[in-house]
């Protein structure tokens, strides 16, 4: 004699319950009514379900409508093997743990590698529309420095370093301004400013920035960069949509850094292969290493994982191992004394 | 209506035929008629609503919910929302019954790819006209049509989401239904705020009435529908008191005037011969909210399950039905259930009516 409960019968066609007994076998219930007839459903053909842990069962028969079954007791739940109510209690440990894991993962590997891969696939066009785009974006009234003489200096810099094989066409732009730094956009355009113009000592010197930012370029580091912005960006706003302020700026902060340590990599990728770019041009690298201390003076003092470049002196060290690796470089003077100043004077028209 | 008698008879006409044909069900009996066994048949008196759920099990809900979003990078989203949804409703109950949500995290998921595709295009076909422009009273003519656009899809969310949200709700096996239109609603709507902005906003009270009609009448449970005798005049009368009183309260009142209008459309709002009597007042409304709000922030979030289910308990406290319901001339409607794509947009725009 298997165990009987009493339920609340309905048949999907009227509000109206009807008291019945159940009981249940491996195959199924058997459904009691008050005047003694019966019914009995096959377990494969009903659905079971528990909205709450200390709530009825209810069993639902057939397609829409459906007859319904509610037994209050939440313990025929068990009968068929379904612990409906209480779920592994490791499930919801074992979920935490997984997201701990998965989590950073993906923001610290995940996302870069992707971007990467994706950013290959890129046609040079959008590059081109993107890096426009961009620049009219943050430099709309720049003051670009231009003279003939200039103009010819930098074409001979820009074809003694581009690659032959490379589908990029370098667009160089020397701006008037105090800044000592160089600017690389997807597509080709690079962005020299007066200052590193003038704090360079040699044309090699400004070779070795060029030919970092070029490899930015070669490189899709931008698009790349663009790419995995966007990427986390909407990964956070997918997982913050419901979250606190608190959460929020939480996870902005790990954004953060994690975008940060990402930028620092592609430097470091972008020096290497910089060095190689010089040595088959036959540019001394020694001077770029010059106008990395010339650089390192004119840049904010940060602890590295609050920067996007990584610190100027770790940089150095590698460059001179790099360099050390290849005691057999040849180079070759890349202008002419009076090329050279006169692109250092680019900027004097205008001034 | 006649007509909708014939369709419920050839409805249930089909029905008894299935079953007749159905080989599982021809072993069985048939199913006794309630009238021969001695089972109520009607609900008499106070039916108080009531809301069984809580803290600790919506907390299991909600952080497994969190975290398979987490893992799974918000793809989750809709079975996530089921199933919070499936425990909201189940723990919701009128007498002695749960309310039951039938909506699967599949169909919503569907829904939510749809309303997605709907904005993409949407937003596409402005990026389009935009670029093509080239003059500046054009450019502001689109934005105008991209407004109003906006405000269409937002119609269209509501709408779907409502009938998608009555589809899938049950007591006792029985679907509730939402029978309103997106046309009907969108003309209710316009010819409401063309009033309203003609009346300097006099007409704004008459609108929301006008629009409580509508949105009750053309919710059904099985085959019969709510009814609603609010009266515009009326309901005039406490939005200008409770509009003076605002200024005059230099704001706090809003709640005591939401609390007095929600207050009126319930209590104009009945099923039959039963009638929905409601308690809510402003200043409990208004400690409530605090309650939740303040209980939500100093927890971190983290306390909003037993925030949620405090909150529940004490709106759900604040409805009764009173009256008769004849359960004997209730029947399951015919009406087509509707797909999950209003849903899935009035997530976007975040819209619950």
């Amino acid at each position: 004699m298997s165990k009987t409960w009493q339920a609340q019968y309905f048949d999907g066609r009227t509000p109206t319950p009807r008291s019945v007994t159940v009981s249940s076998d491996a195959r199924g219930v058997r459904i009691k009514f008050e005047d003694g007839s019966g019914r009995f459903w096959h377990r494969v053909d009903f659905r079971m379900q528990q909205d709450r842990q200390q709530g009825p069962v209810r069993i639902e028969y057939g397609e829409f409508p459906s007859e319904t079954l509610v037994v209050d007791d939440p313990e025929f739940g068990k009968v068929f093997g379904k612990n409906l109510s209480n779920r592994n209690r490791f499930f919801t440990p074992l979920l935490a743990l997984l997201a701990v894991i998965i989590f950073p993962a993906l923001i610290y590997w995940g996302i870069p590698s992707a971007s990467g891969l994706f950013a290959r696939f890129v046609p040079l066009s959008i590059e081109q529309q993107l890096g426009k785009y961009v620049i009219d974006e943050i430099l709309p009234n720049r003051v670009i420095c231009e003279t003939d003489a200039g103009r010819d200096a930098l074409e001979k810099l820009i074809s003694r370093l581009s690659p032959s094989d490379s589908d990029y066409e370098f667009q160089l732009e020397i701006i008037d301004s105090e800044w000592v730094n160089a600017v690389a956009f997807p597509g080709g355009k690079i962005l020299i400013f007066r200052g590193l113009l003038e704090k360079s000592r040699s044309a090699e010197a400004l070779s070795g920035v060029l030919a970092h930012e070029m490899q930015h370029v070669l490189q899709r580091h931008g698009t790349e960069n663009l790419l995995s912005q966007t990427a986390l960006s909407g990964l956070f706003k997918l997982l913050t949509g419901e979250a606190n302020a608190l959460t929020e700026t939480i996870f902005q902060g790990v954004k953060m850094l994690s975008l940060l340590k990402y930028t620092r990599e592609l430097e470091t990728e972008a020096d290497a292969l910089a060095l190689q770019l010089l040595f088959q041009a036959k540019v001394d690298p020694a001077e770029m290493l010059s106008m990395f201390l010339v650089l390192q003076k004119h840049s904010p003092s940060l602890p590295e994982s609050f920067s996007t470049h990584p610190d100027m002196s770790s940089r150095l060290k590698s460059l001179e191992i790099l360099i050390a690796q290849n005691p057999q470089y040849l180079s070759e003077p890349v202008l002419s004394a009076t090329s050279w100043k006169s692109l250092q004077n680019i900027c004097q028209i205008v001034n | 209506m006649p007509d909708d008698d014939k369709k419920q008879n050839q409805f249930d006409e089909v029905l008894n035929r299935e079953e007749a044909l159905n080989p599982q069900t021809t072993e069985n009996e048939p199913v006794p008629d309630a009238e021969s066994t001695e089972e109520e048949t009607a609900l008499e008196g106070v039916l108080p609503l009531s809301f069984s759920g809580n803290g600790a099990e919506l907390f299991g809900i909600l952080i497994n919910n969190f975290l398979l979003n987490l893992l799974t990078l918000g793809i989750y989203y809709p079975w996530a929302k089921a199933k919070q949804l499936r425990y909201y409703y189940g723990a919701s109950r009128i007498h002695d019954s749960d309310f039951q949500f039938h909506g699967t995290g599949g169909e919503m998921f569907i829904g939510l790819l749809k309303a997605l595709a709907v904005l993409a295009l949407f937003d596409f076909a402005y990026e389009g006209i935009l670029a093509v422009m080239q003059k500046d009273w054009l450019l502001g003519l689109t934005g105008i049509l991209y407004f109003l656009l906006f405000l269409l899809l937002i119609v269209i969310a509501s709408v779907g989401a409502r009938r998608y949200r009555m589809s899938r709700t049950s007591w006792r096996g029985i679907r509730f239904r939402f029978l309103g239109t997106f046309k009907e609603t969108l003309i209710l709507i316009s010819r409401g705020w063309l009033l309203t902005l003609l009346s300097l906003g006099f007409y704004y009270p008459f609108y929301l009435n006008r629009f409580q009609v509508y949105w009750t009448t053309k919710t059904t449970f099985g085959n019969l529908p709510f009814s609603y005798d609010g009266h515009g005049k009326e309901v005039f009368r406490i939005w200008l008191k409770g509009m003076l009183l605002t200024l005059l309260t230099l704001g706090i009142y809003l709640f005591w005037l939401r609390a007095n209008l929600q207050r009126y459309f319930w209590n104009h709002t009945a099923y039959g011969e039963a009638r929905i009597n409601s308690t809510l007042y402003g200043g409990k409304w208004l400690w409530e909210s605090l309650i939740f709000l303040l209980f939500v922030i100093f927890t971190l979030g983290i306390g909003r399950a037993w925030a949620v289910v405090r909150y529940k308990k004490f709106y759900l406290g604040t409805l009764s039905l009173e009256g008769k319901i004849d359960l004997a001339q209730i029947k399951q409607s015919e009406a087509k259930l509707t797909g999950a794509t209003g849903e899935g947009m009035a997530d976007f725009f975040d819209v619950e009516m």
